[in-house]
């Protein structure tokens, strides 16, 4: 499914009961993309508002990329062969529009960084899917881009996730 | 051959601390740590044991009796 | 100028009295001579009040408070990390080893850890976003039970950050409170947790923007990442049970298990198992902490008298100690006096050791109805749940009960004109600390006879002495795991973590060094402020460097019984145990030792010491 040849698009396909929440896909995010452990600068956010029920959260590349259009310098833009949101350093400003128009509040602005941080699919090879993997877990998995409807189901702020995630769980509202 | 395991701590009290078997032929030297566990009667998953060369090296997964005549086991897992 | 890798060299110090807050700067080579951790709070509590141990009180002002990490938090995976100060069970230190964002958060935030000085006079939490740190009124968080003040935390914050905190227990000075974090971890072992109360600091809350600090050999680690991801990964029946599996375990199989306050250490009750556990009650399995491939946690969910009790497991420790050594085998009951536990703040080891010990006297007519208020009773779920509330809120008998086992037995001997050892003869504690619920006696679970008699730690199952010293079994290895910090249960083989360290840090800190130098030196420090004590207790090795005497009685009950630990055994042991640490026959470490240790300004102290216990 991964290589660095041009593709179908792809998507990373969450699986809210077997992620454990460990962070690993964080980690490795980070060591790929920042060469240091660095949990903050990592595209892939994993919350956790219940015991047990993690959210991993990151960017679902909407079909109409509310983001891109936002984007008042053309920073963003959209990887043809991957379907990943990418940001051009030397463009961005971090105005921040791209967060206010994501429906999941994705992007990210860590200190240090002069460009704000979405996932960009690792060109094909998410670095997260294979910790995750690794690991044994198995809650991360890159599937062919799945249809518009269903990935808007994705693109919400993760605390909106974490209610019907925890609440299935542990079938208590805290 | 000849196939000794040094057994640290409680692990090595009913023996003295070492227990060697003879063997015919080739066998991964986690089976063997198996049989002699169960033989000794102690009640360990070889999950919970570090089995390591003689000066506390690393051992291949897979590593036989022919490979390496000698292994040190120590318990993993102190507490919980 | 000697580089630091892995770690920053600075701490982030807070004086709560002044509501001062600074940074202080660690050295590159006491990081190198210390490592980090356990080792690092050694030497700055050695360093601070060394010359008043004695007087310092634990519960007041003078104590620090420190929450330290280690040159691996954050790289190593797993994550743990230490708080620690003068005791107030042992009145020495210990490095109480928990699992919590709050350590690569601090990393994060540009500090290895933080010393809390002094006292506030009013309810208060530390909030540390990067370099913008503030001492915040805690007055709407000040009485809040445990999974209350994590729901408070975020709204008031408005996002999920890692925290360690206190529930009722602490704010209450109980001696068996722990410092708290993530809803069902605990810092038990030391009784920080009253510490942190007696502070009046009801939480520490951390958020990191930063990367952690550079790696000496970036290629070396990420190699060694993924070898130890793998080693860890293929522990399956591990991530699948957890130390639950202990239940059944430690119990039927190795007869090591409390039961009823150790009057015995085997069952057989099928249902008291992880297999049941799993089965009924855990809704998420495998759950786990920051940065690990191992995931042995599990959400368990049981219903009990209407009402949902959530936890951790329960685990092995928990599940024991307020399980079978409180006569309770019913894994739903087990599970709500664990989530219990975690909601009030209080450590289930020491906490269950001390109710265990209730129960006894209880039984045995020397604490009657009059003095508890209701009855108490093996398995009793009603009244071990109240007298849980109790011991938590300082309530009834329950204000004994929470000086920990070795205090209650002196206060109730003195209250009941009993000679204390009437009363010490059921309290199977060692210095002043609850043992773990890993028996001795039948010599198959992992301690040794001189396990808890000569750890600087005493009860702790986690940091127990063993032969040789040069070895994983000995003290050494735990006090370096503690100093690293790592967590044990993802520790792999001492080569592999040495080389980890050093690709971290650029250490070249060979196994020679490891066992004959660093290990050594923390524990022969760790020794001396035990032996000095005070304030209101003062350990002599004759007497306490020994197990409880309930070990000495043979096991009643199962495939050992009959066994028991050999007073003979214990003595020759601890004597070769002292010879291959460099201490004397007392135990207490010999000026020699301490010269070589390069802990020059401990030789007075140590040879005062040794006066006093009448040595040479």
């Amino acid at each position: 499914m991964s290589s660095s040849q041009p593709q179908a698009q792809i998507w990373v396909l969450v699986d809210y009961l077997a992620c454990t929440g460990c962070r690993l896909c964080e980690i490795a995010c980070s060591l790929k993309h920042e060469g240091v452990v660095w949990p903050a600068a990592s595209r892939i956010t994993v919350y956790e508002f219940y015991p047990g029920a993690p959210v991993p959260h990151l960017c679902v590349q909407c079909p109409d990329y509310p983001c891109v259009s936002a984007c008042p310098t053309r920073a963003l833009s959209v990887d043809g062969a991957t379907g990943a949101v990418l940001v051009d350093p030397s463009l961005c400003t971090l105005c921040r529009r791209c967060i206010e128009a994501c429906p999941g509040r994705v992007p990210k602005v860590v200190p240090d960084k002069p460009y704000v941080l979405i996932c960009d699919l690792c060109s094909g090879d998410p670095a997260c899917v294979r910790e995750c993997s690794r690991a044994g877990y198995n809650a991360l998995r890159v599937v062919r881009k799945p249809s518009n409807t269903a990935i808007k189901h994705y693109a919400k702020p993760p605390e909106v996730l974490a209610e019907e995630v925890g609440g299935r769980v542990l079938q208590v509202g805290w | 051959m000849r196939f000794c395991a040094e057994l640290l701590g409680n692990l090595g009290r009913s023996t003295g601390g070492e227990v060697c078997v003879e063997l015919e032929e080739c066998v991964e030297v986690a089976e063997v740590v198996g049989r002699v566990l169960r033989a000794l009667g102690i009640p360990l998953d070889p999950e919970e044991l570090l089995v390591t060369g003689e000066e506390g090296e690393p051992l291949p997964a897979k590593v036989t009796t022919c490979q390496v005549g000698r292994v040190r086991i120590v318990r993993l897992y102190r507490g919980g | 100028m000697v580089q630091l890798y892995g770690c920053w060299g600075r701490l982030l110090s807070v004086d709560l009295t002044t509501g001062k807050v600074g940074e202080e700067r660690v050295p590159p080579p006491v990081f190198r001579a210390y490592v980090g951790g356990r080792g690092l709070a050694t030497y700055i509590l050695w360093r601070e009040l060394g010359r008043r141990w004695r007087e310092v009180d634990p519960l007041g002002p003078e104590n620090l408070l420190i929450f330290l990490t280690g040159p691996l938090t954050g790289y190593y995976p797993g994550i743990k990390m230490v708080v620690s100060g003068k005791s107030p069970q042992s009145c020495g230190v210990v490095g109480s080893a928990v699992s919590s964002h709050v350590a690569y958060a601090i990393k994060a935030a540009g500090y290895d850890g933080i010393v809390v000085r002094g006292a506030s006079d009013r309810p208060v939490y530390l909030y540390v976003s990067d370099d913008h740190v503030e001492i915040r009124d805690a007055s709407k968080l000040w009485g809040l039970r445990g999974f209350e003040v994590v729901q408070a935390l975020r709204r008031e914050l408005g996002r999920d950050l890692p925290s360690l905190y206190i529930g009722p227990a602490g704010e209450r000075l109980v001696r068996t409170a722990a410092v708290m974090s993530r809803w069902v971890h605990a810092a038990g072992y030391g009784g920080y947790g009253a510490v942190m109360g007696s502070k009046k600091l009801k939480a520490v809350v951390v958020e990191g923007s930063g990367p952690l600090p550079p790696v000496a050999d970036r290629e070396e680690f990420a190699k060694l990442r993924y070898e130890v991801v793998d080693k860890v990964a293929s522990r399956h029946t591990f991530r699948r049970w957890g130390t639950t599996a202990g239940l059944w375990r430690v119990g039927y199989d190795t007869s090591s298990e409390p039961v009823r306050n150790w009057q015995e250490e085997w069952h057989s009750v099928e249902g008291f198992s992880h297999v049941v556990i799993e089965r009924r009650y855990w809704v998420k399995n495998p759950w786990a902490d920051w940065g690990c491939p191992l995931a042995c946690m599990k959400v368990s969910r049981a219903e009990v008298g209407g009402r949902v009790y959530v936890t951790d497991g329960p685990d092995y420790e928990m599940g024991a100690y307020l399980g079978s050594n409180l006569g309770v085998f019913e894994v739903d009951k087990v599970a709500a006096l664990s989530s219990l536990a975690d909601d009030l703040g209080l450590c289930g080891i020491q906490t269950g050791n001390v109710v265990g010990f209730a129960v006894e006297l209880f039984e045995r007519g020397v604490l009657t109805v009059e003095d508890v208020g209701y009855e108490l009773r093996w398995g009793d779920f009603e009244s071990l749940r109240r007298l849980l509330e109790d011991v938590a809120y300082r309530r009834g008998i329950g204000a004994v009960l929470a000086e920990g086992t070795y205090r209650a037995a002196l206060e109730i001997a003195r209250r009941k004109g009993i000679p204390p050892e009437e009363v010490l003869r059921y309290a199977v504690q060692v210095k002043g600390i609850g043992v773990g619920a890993h028996g001795v006696r039948s010599g198959k679970d992992y301690p040794q006879p001189i396990a808890y008699a000569a750890s600087v730690q005493g009860g702790d199952h986690t940091s127990v002495a063993g032969l040789p010293v040069a070895s994983e079994e000995s003290e050494v290895w735990s006090a370096f795991l503690d100093s690293a910090v790592i967590c044990s249960f993802t520790a792999v083989e001492e080569a592999t973590v040495l080389r980890f360290l050093k690709a971290v840090t650029g250490w070249g800190i060979s196994r020679e060094e490891l066992y004959g130098t660093i290990g050594p030196r923390v524990l022969a420090l760790q020794r001396v402020l035990l032996l000095l004590g005070g304030p209101d207790v003062r350990w002599d090795p004759r007497v306490h460097d020994d197990n409880p005497p309930r070990f000495y009685e043979p096991l009643p009950t199962g495939p050992y019984a009959g066994s028991v630990v050999s007073r003979d055994e214990v003595r020759a042991k601890l004597l070769e145990y002292y010879s291959q640490l460099g201490w004397d026959e007392l135990g207490v470490p010999t000026a020699e030792t301490l010269k070589r240790l390069g802990l020059y300004d401990v030789v007075e102290v140590a040879e005062q010491v040794r006066r006093e216990l009448g040595g040479g």
